[in-house]
């Protein structure tokens, strides 16, 4: 009698009889959402990263869509002309650029904590767009100063309104927890915001914020302080109906990052909320047994449990700062003129103007400067206590 | 319901069988006359019982439907015959190929040129590229000078000829009238594709251009430097508003309605809305003249409007011709000024009776018409206005002085026009 080797059951003989492995099952039903993803994500991520290699306007199909390498990064970083642009490199930014060198490898190395890694990536990446935006050298002309300006204003939104949403969000998100008879009220509050379409807002606060006929400056103006900021402030940025919000640049920058922070303290303080049901209430008991004040247990107890909420709020918050392109679109296109663009509208007005293969390069720049933030972000987060 | 449908459906599908009919398939935007662009139509279909005309309608703005035929003609479709385009388009298209170039559509040079010959001459021009004709003329606009006529008649104005003139008139105005919220000159300083045209035009009137005959940028030139001068001046004086970095076309337009206004620039459609609008505080105290000129020049103005364009891809171009050109004859402009108030393109309407019966602001309009000038017609047009305009903005808000606003179009435009 021959014996028949044990064989293992295949996949379809497994899939026949209904006996899959859990992770053949997992797979299987991963499947249709992953090739989803592969077909509406992937394959558009690719094709930007493709189209970046290559020209292409279409204003001017007879020039063809012919492959230029790293061209349109070049552009961005140095300019059209490297000669020129490395003869006319300004020596304090040579020296600036030259001291992120050490700074970026000690991060590297751990020498620093590396839970302030965040705060050095930051730093490093802010003093590089300094030294890239407001160092145009000759005649702004080194590199693609309308993209270092708009990396700048980026990163000035970045840490202005996701500052400003933790600050808000997580009072709120305190509130909301409170018992009271009025809690529907607060959590109302917290969800409209959150509920309202970006654009809308954006043109709400474009109309709250009008110079000569706007909301705010008419309450302003009927508690006198109108003729107290025509005393205090620059005369260039009042007039007698008020500040000159949307119609200068650093008001203008101000009240868009008002409106952002409305907007989505909501979601930061949605996402607290969570966080702080999840605390386990026995842990205030006991601290209240032994004697700590209400500051005590917020700052020794709230606070530490609520840092995964608050790493995955500020994570979402900042990849949509990032991003922003929705009210500062609204609110003044980019203006003044084109300095407030943010990386979002530059990219939109490139791509607008026919001009589709620097456009995805540029798309490409600001993939890059977010996946970088993201990973920071991550091993903050993992890094063990 | 069902039932009527199958019976229609069969209808049409015997109607297609029994004659042969050419389709023409015509995009216009949703703000073009389309009740009347579709009757005239039918009188079409009748004359040429082989042909039928459908519509398909697009969105309100101009960028919308340039979205929209972006997507169809990169992909080469033939679906759409016949399409209207913003004047600003022409030279885009061309260099693009997306418009039939129209030379070969004409019998002779002869014919073309009489032909031509009956339209604005500044229409004419943004449709040609290079000497080729790209589109046909389908109606027209103009930037004019609104101005309050009851407030000049009682401080015993002439409406002003030269930016200087206008300057003073309006300080002694604003001062007799002593009233806070009136303002002196209101004009686009938002970056919105009107404000080209606050800048080009007192460059036109100072006898300037943004490129001279051989194609080099002219901005930073004297003469630009004295449209932004007088710009600043506009603000110093006060009879400009601190914050007119922030206002737009209809802005403009709402702020002469309310009759806090005393000049302003603006498009032909203001006209029917401060005359017709039950808010309107202006009735019959308004008119328009042509745009002031600095000392010893002529004045210009900013031509708009809409042109016919014909899909190069198209499978039917002699007949997409045909009907473009029935659009623009004489029978179908003059309804189309009579019940749809659109500005004409054919110069013999402006003395037209009936036209005039039914708009009689046309006469007044027909002095700035003529002068409309197109604004830059190039391949680049959207990276040159988006340019221009945002540096002008730039400017009124304060973000930029004189020299550097200079600056920045003249190297902006070098490098646009260098790539």
């Amino acid at each position: 009698m021959i014996k028949t080797p044990y064989k293992k059951p295949g996949f379809w003989q497994r899939l026949r009889t209904g006996n899959l492995t859990e992770a053949q099952l997992a797979v299987l039903l991963l499947l249709p959402a992953l090739l989803t993803l592969a077909v509406v994500m992937l394959y558009p991520v690719l094709n930007v990263l493709w189209q970046s290699l290559h020209f292409e306007r279409l204003n001017q199909p007879f020039r063809g869509t012919p492959f230029i390498g790293l061209e349109n990064f070049q552009k961005i970083l140095w300019g059209q002309n490297m000669t020129w642009s490395f003869t006319h490199l300004p020596l304090a930014r040579i020296i600036g650029l030259l001291t992120l060198i050490p700074a970026w490898l000690m991060m590297k190395r751990s020498l620093i904590d590396r839970r302030s890694a965040l705060l050095w990536t930051f730093s490093i990446i802010i003093i590089f767009g300094v030294l890239m935006g407001f160092m145009p050298g000759e005649g702004g002309r080194w590199g693609d100063a309308r993209f270092w300006n708009a990396f700048n204003v980026t990163l000035l939104i970045i840490a202005v309104s996701v500052t400003g949403s933790f600050m808000l969000g997580l009072p709120l998100a305190l509130l909301a927890n409170v018992k009271t008879r009025l809690k529907w009220l607060v959590r109302l509050a917290l969800l409209l915001p959150w509920a309202m379409p970006r654009v809308f807002t954006g043109l709400t606060f474009a109309w709250l914020f009008q110079s000569d006929y706007g909301v705010i400056n008419d309450l302003l103006g009927r508690v006198g302080l109108n003729r107290v900021f025509l005393q205090v402030l620059p005369a260039s940025v009042v007039s007698d109906y008020g500040i000159l919000w949307l119609a200068r640049e650093v008001p203008a920058i101000i009240a868009e990052n008002i409106a952002i922070i409305w907007k989505s303290s909501s979601f930061v303080g949605l996402i607290l909320l969570a966080g702080l049901q999840s605390i386990d209430k026995s842990l205030y008991e006991a601290a209240l047994v032994d004697g700590a004040n209400a500051w005590q247990r917020f700052w020794r107890i709230t606070l530490p449990l609520l840092r995964p909420a608050i790493a995955v709020a500020l994570i979402f918050r900042t990849l949509t700062a990032i991003q922003a392109f929705d009210i500062p679109f609204a609110m003044t296109n980019g203006g003044p003129g084109r300095a407030l663009e943010t990386l979002g509208l530059y990219i939109y007005k490139t791509a607008n103007g026919l001009n589709i293969g620097y456009a995805a390069g540029l798309s490409v720049a600001l993939f890059i400067l977010s996946l970088s933030i993201t990973v920071l972000y991550l091993r903050w987060i993992y890094t063990d206590d | 319901m069902k039932k009527l449908f199958l019976v229609t459906l069969i209808m049409s599908f015997l109607s297609g069988a029994t004659f042969a009919q050419t389709e023409i398939s015509i995009f216009v935007g949703s703000l073009a006359a389309t009740d009347l662009l579709e009757e005239f139509a039918q009188q079409y279909e009748a004359q040429h019982p082989d042909v039928d005309i459908q519509f398909e309608i697009g969105g309100v703005t101009s960028e919308q439907q340039q979205q929209y035929l972006n997507t169809v003609l990169t992909s080469k479709s033939s679906e759409i015959d016949l399409f209207l385009i913003d004047v600003i388009r022409p030279a885009t298209f061309a260099a693009a190929g997306w418009a039939e170039p129209l030379d070969a559509y004409f019998a002779s040079e002869e014919e073309k040129a009489d032909y031509l010959a009956q339209f604005l001459p500044g229409v004419v021009a943004a449709n040609t590229v290079d000497g080729q004709l790209y589109a046909l003329p389908g109606y027209t606009d103009a930037q004019f000078l609104y101005y309050r006529t009851d407030l000049l008649e009682k401080y015993g104005f002439e409406p002003p000829t030269t930016w200087a003139e206008l300057k003073e008139q309006a300080l002694t105005i604003m001062e007799g009238e002593n009233n806070p919220n009136l303002q002196g000159f209101n004009y686009q300083g938002a970056a919105i594709e009107g404000a080209n045209c606050t800048f080009l035009e007192p460059l036109w009137t100072a006898g300037g251009d943004w490129q001279d005959a051989d194609g080099n940028i002219t901005v930073n030139t004297p003469e630009g430097r004295q449209v932004l001068e007088w710009y600043q001046e506009t603000l110093d004086s006060g009879i400009t508003k601190a914050n007119i970095a922030e206002t737009g076309t209809d802005n403009s337009r709402q702020e002469f309605q309310a009759g806090d206004v005393i000049f302003m620039l603006n498009w032909g459609y203001a006209w029917a809305r401060f005359k017709d609008d039950e808010d309107s505080q202006v009735k019959g105290k308004f008119s328009v003249t042509p745009l002031p000129a600095f000392e010893g020049h002529e004045s210009a103005t900013c031509v708009g409007g809409w042109q016919w364009a014909i899909n190069p891809y198209s499978e039917h171009k002699d007949l997409a011709f045909a009907v473009a050109r029935f659009y623009t004859d004489v029978e179908f402009q003059r309804q189309h000024a009579i019940q749809a108030s659109r500005i004409p393109v054919r110069m013999s309407l402006y003395e037209d009776p009936e036209v005039l019966e039914a708009n009689p602001h046309f006469a007044e309009f027909y002095d700035v018409i003529v002068n409309a000038r197109p604004r830059p017609v190039t391949p680049f047009y959207s990276e040159v206005s988006e340019l221009i305009r945002t540096s002008m903005n730039a400017f009124l808000a304060g973000s930029m002085d004189i020299d550097e606003t200079l600056e920045t179009m003249q190297f902006g435009l070098e490098d646009i026009f260098s790539n």
